[in-house]
């Protein structure tokens, strides 16, 4: 009896020092779960990672691929048609060299005319083309720079032995020739000079459109100091396209040296045996003509150009609209019997559409300090939270954007991010427990099996004196609510301005897939996790609207920033009170254009 | 010295260096598992709460603050553990909070084994074995249990009682079925 011992004693005398080693599975087993959560968390950054760079080499190899085989077609392309635009003229100037009549000289000249059309006529298309697509990227654009200088080197080689021999020619046709034949000439050259002030204003009015000012000025120095040289001497003539074929900076400014220079030439050239005063007046007039083209570009002056030029020669003014005529017609004949240009445009036409769908690409990487909140007062927890107060916070999105230009204004983009948010619920009273007969834990909430069990009340609902202070009871604690989204985005981006400063306005869908779910008690700056919501929907859509300003570096990189607004469609199953969620991010990023 | 090394180990646990996670598993695992046994139904389940509670103590060693003893924080994510596994299977059902007058409760405690003893805490039922566990072994209040299982401190008392008549009956029991085999 003296044995008799009170039964917890016995129990805590037995089981104090009661300890059991267990086997060795569980440690293995206990590895094995550590290792799979460290597993998970390393996955995601780096299947980003790979996802991203691999759609951004699928995208580059797609583009590259297409600009590469598209490249090679249009190389044999080119030189096909230089071939075939250089071929007549030069044999035809080899013809001429040593000829001494008016007739073919005529001719001559009048094919000179003739090339130097075709020559504007290409150039004017080629500067249409280039002037509409401004998408078009520099290595394409500077290879149709080099075609038409290919073109233009071509005619530059071809004019000087072929306007020196006319010119030549003139001369001692002068000498020998009855003035019939003379005033014959002069209505050929006055012809030729029709049609080359005809063609000018058209070719200057394509070229100066690209020009600035100050080129335009350098331009009319050109073209005047090039009719007035022309006329004097041929030796200066000879420098001068000399100079022409010296590689120039900008393709609209050889447009108009080669071109118009050569032009004011031949009928300078033409008219010089007739009357030496016209001839002066005629350079003047020239001169005038010539300046007042590249301002004024219209129309109406290119006619009051023919109007300036014609009183300098024997014929008369209404000679001068039949004559119009006749050249409209030779322009005509001219299309009708170079096939080989208009194939040309047509192909160049053709390359440019093609590659213009290549360049309609661009790449955008952003990332973003995105805030998360609700609209209403509610709750995504439980009922008794709903007039709890609550704060969003921000964080983070990060994520690569490909866009589509559909044209000028529309741009079609999607993508994929990564995005995080966060909100907490304040003011809650968080404790362990065990039980959940006489409270349960918040509806929306699965508390995680292998932390510590909790319940939660809401402090702003209930007195605090209700609750019973359990071990490690938190008093006034937030429960705070963390997602992770992939988010797909869906949009339309119109722009508003389209400057180097750019300014548009964003509207879409996006698809969210739910990435992770975890909510956290936050006390004390401690956080710990106690499970995760279970009233988040798996796939949710949101609507969105943005406001995109953007500043371009250069043709191809531009610095984004999009402040947008993104409101939540379906993101909870149930919630309480009036829940609405929205996301507001500030994207920032820099895109990039193929 | 022991403390310079714990505190190390605590660091480098929560860096997920591995082989400090081995070394604090070899350190406590024998006193937890010990703990498991009293709180679980037999043994395999107290293997599972043993990995649960390590696998918790793990990701969670970073909040440890250095506050309060850390075997004492060991304990009590075991104790949870083994809480949040019968909340979660639902087991908690109305109990009859009636208060019955505590007996006299002494035992001679010769020849009484300590596996005995293991195995008849855990032939208890949870509500009982539960709080006999916390109140008689760990040391917890009637409020704290009345807390922690979200029951009131009568129901607590009441429990404590039923747990203590059915352990005497048993080893009651024992002891005659023990007499009988040697007379």
């Amino acid at each position: 009896m003296s044995n008799k011992k009170h039964i917890d004693r016995v129990f805590q005398e037995k089981l104090k020092d009661f300890e059991v080693s267990p086997s060795s599975k569980v440690w293995q087993n206990i590895k094995g779960e550590l290792e799979q959560s460290d597993d998970n968390r390393k996955v995601f950054p780096i299947w980003l990672r790979l996802a991203g760079v691999a759609a951004i080499l699928l995208i580059l190899l797609t583009i590259g691929n297409a600009v590469v085989s598209e490249s090679g077609v249009s190389n044999n392309d080119k030189i096909v048609d230089t071939e075939n635009i250089l071929n007549t003229p030069v044999n035809q100037i080899n013809n001429l060299n040593n000829n001494s009549n008016v007739d073919e000289l005529q001719k001559a000249s009048q094919d000179e005319v003739l090339t130097n059309v075709n020559a504007l006529d290409l150039n004017s298309a080629a500067d249409n083309d280039v002037s509409k697509n401004k998408n078009v990227t520099t290595s394409e654009s500077s290879k149709f720079e080099t075609n038409i200088l290919n073109n233009k080197d071509a005619i530059a080689d071809t004019n000087p032995s072929d306007i020196n021999s006319v010119s030549e020619d003139k001369n001692t046709d002068y000498a020998t020739t009855p003035k019939t034949e003379k005033s014959h000439t002069n209505a050929v050259s006055q012809r030729n000079t029709i049609a080359a002030t005809n063609q000018i204003p058209h070719a200057v009015a394509q070229n100066t459109t690209l020009l600035n000012k100050s080129s335009e000025k350098e331009n009319i120095g050109n073209i005047a100091n090039g009719a007035n040289n022309n006329v004097t001497s041929t030796q200066k003539t000879k420098e001068r396209v000399a100079q022409n074929k010296v590689p120039i900076n900008t393709r609209s400014e050889s447009t108009l040296k080669s071109d118009i220079p050569n032009n004011s030439k031949i009928s300078n050239a033409a008219s010089t045996p007739t009357i030496t005063e016209g001839i002066a007046q005629n350079n003047s007039g020239n001169k005038k003509n010539n300046s007042s083209i590249s301002p004024e570009l219209d129309k109406d002056k290119a006619e009051a150009v023919i109007k300036n030029s014609t009183p300098d020669a024997v014929a008369e003014q209404q000679s001068n609209s039949e004559e119009k005529e006749e050249n409209l017609t030779i322009d005509e004949e001219t299309d009708k019997d170079s096939p080989s240009i208009e194939e040309a445009i047509a192909k160049a036409e053709d390359l440019i559409e093609e590659e213009e769908k290549v360049n309609r690409w661009q790449v955008y990487a952003n990332i973003a300090p995105v805030y998360y909140n609700t609209l209403g007062q509610g709750s995504h927890i439980d009922d008794q939270f709903v007039q709890n107060s609550k704060s969003g916070e921000i964080n983070m999105s990060y994520g690569v954007n490909v866009s589509y230009v559909l044209n000028d204004k529309l741009k079609l983009r999607s993508g994929l991010n990564s995005l995080d948010l966060s909100y907490d619920t304040d003011n809650v009273i968080l404790y362990e427990n065990v039980s959940n007969n006489s409270n349960p834990t918040p509806r929306n909430l699965n508390l995680s099996s292998t932390g510590q069990s909790f319940s939660a009340i809401s402090a702003t609902n209930l007195g605090a004196q209700q609750v019973g202070s359990g071990i490690g009871g938190n008093a006034n604690a937030a429960i705070s609510q963390r997602i992770a989204y992939y988010e797909v985005p869906l949009e339309l981006e119109y722009n508003l301005v389209d400057n180097k400063f750019g300014i548009n306005v964003i509207g879409g869908v996006s698809t969210f897939i739910l990435n992770d779910n975890a909510v956290y008690s936050e006390f004390d700056g401690f956080k710990t996790e106690i499970g995760e919501a279970n009233n988040i929907n798996d796939v949710s859509f949101s609507g969105n609207l943005g406001l995109g300003l953007d500043y371009k570096f250069s043709d191809k990189i531009k610095l984004n920033v999009q402040p947008t607004f993104k409101y939540q469609l379906n993101a909870y199953k149930n919630t309480s009170g009036d829940f609405r969620p929205y996301i507001v991010g500030i994207y920032t990023g820099l895109s990039y254009k193929f | 010295m022991y403390h310079l090394s714990l505190d190390r180990l605590i660091q480098n646990c929560s860096r997920n260096d591995t082989k400090a996670q081995s070394e604090l598993y070899q350190l406590f695992s024998s006193k937890l598992f010990s703990l498991c046994l009293k709180y679980s139904r037999n043994y395999a389940e107290a293997e599972d709460n043993l990995q649960d509670a390590f696998v918790t103590i793990f990701k969670k060693i970073s909040q440890y603050n250095n506050k309060g003893s850390f075997e004492g924080w060991l304990k009590r994510i075991a104790i949870n553990t083994a809480l949040q596994c019968y909340r979660n299977k639902g087991v908690f059902e109305i109990v009859n909070e009636d208060l019955i007058e505590d007996v006299v409760l002494e035992i001679d405690d010769d020849e009484i084994t300590i596996e005995y003893l293991l195995k008849i805490i855990q032939e208890l039922p949870d509500r009982y074995r539960l709080v006999f566990n916390l109140y008689v072994l760990d040391g917890y209040s009637h409020k704290d249990i009345a807390g922690l299982l979200k029951i009131s401190t009568g129901t607590s008392k009441s429990n404590l009682s039923r747990a203590r008549q059915l352990l005497k009956d048993k080893i009651e029991h024992y002891k005659t079925g023990l007499n009988s085999q040697t007379l």
